[in-house]
């Protein structure tokens, strides 16, 4: 599974204005709606949800980097958005620090696989300190989307 | 004082695999340790104390891992680590609230 067949390339959000965890989320998940990826009236429904599951354990793993995700019917098949925010925003962090990288997951509830996957693979570009110094310079949905790319030939 | 390197086999029973709570909930629980703690699969190995490692084992239910660990509370960790993965990493839907006995007739 590569990055590209799963990000959304026109929900990606190079700046995002946030400051709290709630408005990171619902900025994405608009951003998915805006892009297509999501259905209006699915949109409120997705956010809820994943507030719900930040409540479970917050997804910022560290590193500057959350994961935010939930599973909804509404979706047939994995789709994400990456989001990048200049000065970071409090997720409640394990490590206690504010995260500036951003991957937002929703995914089909029967398959656990393909979400299982999606983490696999976003989780091993994050590894590479060079893909998060890369993708924190980016500046627009194209130098984003061109690094994804990258990543995904390994060329990082 | 040398220590001993501590190697077991461990089961993902976590319904859907290692996603990121169970994840979270393994590097919480090896954060407690001293110990030096590696779990790997096949060619993967990934630092028990970083979630973003584990992760990169995308390990479905079912998945036999590697548990290595190696430092001076080696055998506490071995142990708590094991007992974490033998349960279902609190990932099953809570139980129906049990009604109360009937009484004897």
């Amino acid at each position: 599974m590569k990055l590209c067949e799963f990000v959304v390339a026109d929900a990606i959000v190079p700046d995002l204005q946030a400051t709290t965890k709630e408005q990171a989320i619902r900025s994405m998940v608009a951003s998915l709606r805006a892009a297509g990826s999501v259905k209006a009236e699915d949109e409120e429904g997705i956010v809820s949800a994943i507030l719900k599951r930040e409540e479970l354990g917050s997804t910022g793993i560290g590193n500057g980097v959350a994961v935010p995700h939930t599973k909804h019917a509404s979706v047939d098949k994995l789709v994400a958005t990456v989001a990048l925010a200049r000065d970071g925003v409090d997720f409640s962090s394990l490590d206690g620090e504010p995260v500036y990288i951003l991957f937002l997951l929703v995914s089909p509830p029967d398959r656990p696989g393909e979400h299982l996957r999606g983490l696999e693979n976003i989780s091993r570009h994050l590894r590479n300190q060079s893909f998060c110094k890369f993708l924190r310079q980016s500046k627009t949905k194209e130098a984003v989307l061109e690094l994804l790319r990258e990543a995904d030939n390994n060329e990082i | 004082m040398e220590t001993q390197v501590y190697r077991r086999k461990v089961v993902v029973k976590a319904p859907q695999g290692l996603h990121i709570r169970p994840c979270t909930l393994v590097a919480q629980l090896a954060m407690k340790y001293q110990s030096r703690i590696r779990l790997g699969k096949e060619r993967i190995q990934a630092d028990a104390k970083s979630i973003l490692e584990l992760m990169t084992l995308g390990a479905p239910h079912g998945t036999e891992l590697d548990l290595e660990v190696d430092g001076p509370d080696a055998a506490e960790a071995v142990q708590s680590l094991t007992v974490l993965f033998e349960s279902d990493f609190g990932m099953s839907p809570p139980a129906p609230q049990s009604k109360p006995a009937a009484a004897p007739a």
